[in-house]
């Protein structure tokens, strides 16, 4: 029952020295002169433990001989156990080889991106206003106006679901944007009966000079 | 309160959010982020420190503040009150990021660091660290004892390690 590790040393930001954290929480590099506060914690240490136990003719894990192996890594090709596999994107990996050699190429591979519908739909509305998209593709705009409300009711979704999400719209935002784009559909509705009226006038007039 | 930071640098826009046990670092493109987790479990130490933005004020001197002062060499009244109106500009955008400088934030997390830099007020750093901080030590310490009671909890344990490798906080 050790206590967790107190970290009490930092790498100087200026000139990478370690430096000792003092008592205090603003620090001074007395190399470099760099000033700046420092807050130390009491880092976890990943405890490993459980799994299953390895009979004598199973193969046992790389990392815990005493527990059966359960996948193979592919990073290192180790057999790994069920505690050590982490499993991304259909491949396994262990969590030895994540922590170190694989911890950039994984790490990237571990960045998820989060798609952002509410951009989306503002990106919609203004195209909706770009006049050359729109007068070549009169027909572009009712695509993006029904784009853009497809893509609002994703973010609605989202925001319920997602905690994150949640956190990044809102649901004023939401209603923002549904009035925004109600405008435009309705400045559409309104474009194409307008012009409907004044090609029937013109068409009529036409058909009355001849 | 959506953002509890948000940092401009030259590279984009990066928005931070403050979860339970983890910070979300969200880069903004048109219509996605990239996004980072760093769980706080295994942070050992974060770090704060600011420096003068010297490139930003370097570009807003020249686009600014130099052909202002140019201006004011004019024998044109309008050129001068145009100069002098850039060089007021200039002053204050000069002001501000003196007073706020380019703060840096570097978080050590299982011998890894994550840096996160932008031109911000710093009572906003000041309290995003505080909650963060608190965040952090909270998450330490309920975790603590379930690691060291090693002989009564361990089905618990492995249960929680599971999930604690199911869903990958290496980023
Ligand atoms: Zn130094
Ligand atoms: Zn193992």
């Amino acid at each position: 029952m050790s206590d967790p590790p107190t970290i009490t040393g930092f790498r100087c930001p200026g000139c990478k020295i370690g430096l000792e954290v003092g008592d205090s929480e603003r620090t001074r590099c007395p190399n470099c002169a760099w000033r700046g506060t420092v807050m130390t914690f009491h880092p976890i240490d990943l405890k490993i433990d459980g799994g299953q136990a390895a009979l004598s003719d199973d193969a046992a894990c790389v990392h815990h001989p005493s527990k059966r192996a359960e996948a193979i890594c592919a990073g290192t090709g180790d057999y790994i156990c069920a505690l050590c596999s982490i499993d991304h994107g259909g491949q396994v990996f262990s969590a030895e080889y994540l922590n170190t050699a694989g911890a950039n190429t994984a790490g990237k591979a571990f960045d998820r991106t989060l798609d952002r519908p509410d951009r989306t739909v503002r990106f919609y509305i203004i195209l909706c206003f770009i006049p050359y998209i729109n007068v070549i593709w009169y027909v572009g705009w009712p695509v993006w106006v029904s784009l853009g409300w497809m893509k609002l009711l994703k973010a609605r979704r989202l925001s319920k679901s997602d905690p994150l999400m949640a956190r990044l719209v809102g649901p004023t935002q939401i209603v923002l944007l549904a009035i925004l784009l109600g405008v435009v559909s309705l400045l559409f509705l309104v474009g194409s009966i307008y012009l409907m009226l004044f090609l029937f006038d013109a068409w009529s007039e036409g058909f009355a000079s001849d | 309160m959506a953002v509890d930071l948000k940092l401009r640098n030259s590279f984009g826009n990066v928005s931070i959010i403050l979860m339970d046990d983890h910070l979300v670092e969200l880069e903004h493109s048109y219509t996605s982020d990239r996004v980072r987790r760093i769980r706080y479990d295994r942070v050992e130490s974060v770090v704060r420190w600011r420096v003068l933005p010297l490139g930003r004020m370097a570009i807003v001197g020249l686009l600014v503040a130099v052909p202002g002062l140019l201006m004011m060499f004019s024998s044109e009244q309008v050129f001068v009150t145009m100069g002098t109106a850039f060089l007021t500009i200039a002053a204050c955008i000069e002001a501000i990021y003196i007073y706020a400088g380019k703060t840096h934030i570097s978080i050590m997390r299982a011998g890894r660091e994550f840096k996160l830099a932008g031109v911000v007020r710093p009572h906003k750093v000041d309290r995003l660290l505080n909650r963060m901080e608190a965040d952090i030590r909270r998450t330490q310490e309920e975790a603590t004892p379930s690691t060291s009671d090693e002989s009564i909890e361990l089905e618990s344990t492995s249960e929680s390690t599971e999930s604690d490798t199911a869903s990958p906080h290496i980023s």
